[in-house]
């Protein structure tokens, strides 16, 4: 396992002076995917709250190469990249699809889902902050139940899509899921993948401080919440066997689960938000460990 | 990052030679030659023969690129612009409703300043469905500063691709390119094609070597991010100069072509039948003006002083050739497939303002013809002009 000590001594890949909000996760999430996969990378971004907290021309804080591409388009850019490197026989260098989650989950799902079946070699990490944050906070298809969003202002009706399940039904060689409260976890999914061909999909969880209504000091509290109260499930599929990752493990047994009102009472989303609305989250959490779990005992090998 | 120089496989042209083959397959195999290093396609009527070539060389081993089978047309200009940014000469087809869907990255590329070339089957939109020739699809991309060719027959296709990956990747230029032809009456019609040796269309068309931009870990530069206004009104206008600028390079190129292979389709203009004193000029574009090349010799032997000018490439507008070839015209008959709803063709529109800043107004004729597909036979054509030139009488 990484070291905490280890992390901070690798070289810093995000600059200082970036445009992000403060308590931004999506930055803090950058900054580890890069210390993890190291310089050799090449990056390609959607539109999404990277695309501005790199910020503006002539300068940027990411200090690998970016190719920054429209919507729906990350994971086809980054085929293209893919294709590139591979004609010009380059073996080496990482290609790393970084986008939101609208951009994955919803607008660029065909581009995803394409890349995935034909197996492209990149890695491609959504970080989610469950809503389109970077257009100023409307509900995207990753939504909770309950969540409150500028285009949903009585509380999101309905579960939403699980895109890293989706990823796993295209037998991908790793799927993972992930949240930036855990950036042991993170690096050393990202270091799997990275030793891995084709493509790789990493969930990663990435509280929103403007999104979700927290103080921005309460980032990591808000993501730590997030996984003790079993809201996201950690989890990872190496050539599509889950397992639980040892984070989450504990929590399989709903007792050790901390209250989800816990996580809940730190997010302005949720404040107001009817019972009814709430019982529909708990029962969509109750809902993906039985299918984690499920899945967990299925093994091809 | 190590980019290797090494050019992608294309063999079985060690000598020139002659195929009958089909528009899409001059396509096909001037994007084999060429030595396209990256091909990302989707299927879509009438283009498909073209990709479906590209498929056969590359699976039989005789093409060397690197061949995504993506889901959309949308992925189809995403995985050509990220390949493209990444230092690889690529190459796609499509048609109609694949090129609206792949608008937003036409645009794309064409702002990125990539080379990307597209060999373009002009085809009818829906609804109803059609699949028949019509100009509408590309012309409407028009205005995004993508260089546009319009052939009128499949050698001028197989050739036009090699100069259009001359002119794009030209570090004066770096502007993608539409190569179009018309769905069936091209796409689908073997006609005799001459191909170039590969030695002939390696010395020719060179190796892609960006000199503005390459994704490059070991030179990392940030592409696109957010940009004031100071600064991206700059990028703007630079298009605007590299486009204008393209109008000479073209000119270049297709006199260099001439030159070394012997054949010359026009530059940004084609003629026939055109003396500096001619009073009636033709105007049109695609395999329609092939056509009406037989209806400027019936008008002639009528006793009438016309000739055509076929426009090959609609963006950079020739102006200045249109204003020259006009200079001392009485009439103009436009016959083009494209409307602009509401006004009035889309090379009529762009001609008449070209001739507006010239001294010579000749009377002006608006036809659109072969809508759909329709038929444009050179008897029809002769017909409309000298209707019009009647009601001058």
């Amino acid at each position: 396992m990484v070291t905490t000590k280890e992390i901070l001594r690798l070289p810093e890949p995000i600059l200082p002076g970036h445009a992000a909000c403060a308590g931004c996760s999506s930055s803090l999430g950058l900054r580890y995917a890069l210390k993890a996969l190291g310089e050799d990378v090449i990056m390609s971004v959607p539109a999404c709250c990277t695309s501005v907290w790199q910020g503006p021309y002539p300068k940027s804080a990411i200090t690998v190469p970016v190719l920054n591409i429209a919507f729906a388009a990350a994971a086809s850019a980054a085929s293209g990249i893919t294709a590139a490197l591979d004609v010009k026989g380059n073996k080496d260098t990482t290609v790393l699809a970084w986008a939101g989650d609208g951009g994955s989950v919803d607008i660029g799902l065909a581009a995803i889902s394409g890349a995935a079946e034909r197996n492209e070699n990149m890695i491609y990490v959504t970080y989610s902050n469950e809503s389109y944050s970077n257009t100023g906070v409307q509900k995207s298809g990753a939504t909770p139940p309950g969540a409150r969003t500028k285009t949903t202002p009585k509380g999101r009706v309905g579960y939403p899509k699980d895109i890293s399940l989706i990823m796993w039904t295209h037998n991908l060689p790793y799927v993972a899921t992930a949240c930036t409260s855990y950036p042991r976890d993170f690096i050393e999914k990202l270091r799997k993948a990275q030793t891995m061909d084709g493509f790789k999909f990493i969930y990663l969880l990435a509280p929103c401080a403007i999104g979700w209504r927290f103080p921005s000091e309460k980032t990591i509290e808000v993501g730590k919440l997030a996984v003790e109260t079993g809201a996201h499930i950690l989890w990872e599929a190496i050539d599509g066997d889950i397992e639980l990752s040892r984070l989450s493990k504990r929590y399989e047994d709903p007792s050790k689960r901390k209250p989800l009102d816990d996580y809940l009472k730190l997010q302005g989303r949720y404040r107001g938000i009817g019972g009814e609305l709430l019982q529909s989250y708990r029962d969509y959490i109750d809902h993906q460990w039985a299918i984690i779990t499920s899945l967990a005992n299925i093994k091809k090998k | 990052m190590t980019v290797s120089k090494k050019l992608p496989i294309s063999k079985g042209h060690e000598k020139p030679k002659t195929l009958i083959i089909s528009g899409n397959y001059a396509a096909a195999y001037a994007a084999k030659m060429a030595r396209v290093e990256v091909v990302a396609a989707y299927p879509i009527t009438p283009s498909t023969d073209c990709v479906e070539k590209l498929a056969e060389f590359v699976e039989d081993g005789e093409m060397g690129a690197n061949y995504i089978k993506v889901e959309s047309e949308h992925s189809v200009g995403a995985a050509l612009i990220g390949a493209s940014a990444t230092g690889a000469r690529t190459f796609s087809s499509t048609s109609a409703h694949g090129l609206l869907y792949m608008a937003e990255m036409v645009w794309w590329a064409a702002l990125a300043r990539l080379p990307v070339v597209l060999s373009i089957v002009n085809r009818e939109l829906a609804p109803a469905w059609s699949i028949w020739a019509q100009t509408q699809d590309s012309m409407s991309l028009r205005d995004s500063g993508i260089i546009q060719y319009y052939c009128k027959n499949a050698q001028e296709v197989y050739d036009t691709i090699l100069m259009a990956f001359r002119v794009s990747e030209h570090a004066h230029v770096y502007m993608p390119s539409l190569v179009c032809q018309d769905a069936y009456i091209l796409s689908h019609t073997n006609a005799p094609v001459d191909l170039l040796s590969q030695k002939e269309v390696d010395d020719f068309v060179g190796t892609y070597n960006p000199e503005h931009f390459v994704l490059d870990p070991k030179n990392p530069v940030t592409h696109s991010n957010l940009s004031y206004p100071v600064h991206y009104r700059q990028k703007r206008f630079n298009i605007m100069d590299s486009t204008h600028r393209a109008k000479q390079i073209i000119k270049d190129v297709c006199a260099e072509f001439k030159e070394k292979f012997g054949r010359f389709h026009g530059d940004l203009i084609d003629t026939y039948g055109i003396d500096k004193k001619t009073k009636h000029i033709i105007v049109s574009h695609s395999s329609i003006a092939e056509e009406i090349e037989l209806s400027v010799d019936m008008l002639k032997k009528k006793g009438y002083d016309v000739g055509l000018v076929r426009l090959r490439v609609l963006r950079p507008f020739p102006d200045e050739d249109m204003r020259e070839v006009c200079k001392d015209a009485e009439t103009i008959h436009f016959i083009e497939r494209a409307p602009s709803y509401g006004f009035k063709g889309v090379i009529a529109i762009d001609t008449m303002a070209a001739l507006y800043e010239g001294k010579n107004h000749p009377k002006a004729f608006h036809h659109i013809e072969g809508l759909s597909g329709m038929d444009v036979t050179a008897e029809y054509a002769a017909g409309l002009v000298e209707k019009d030139l009647e009601t001058l009488k």
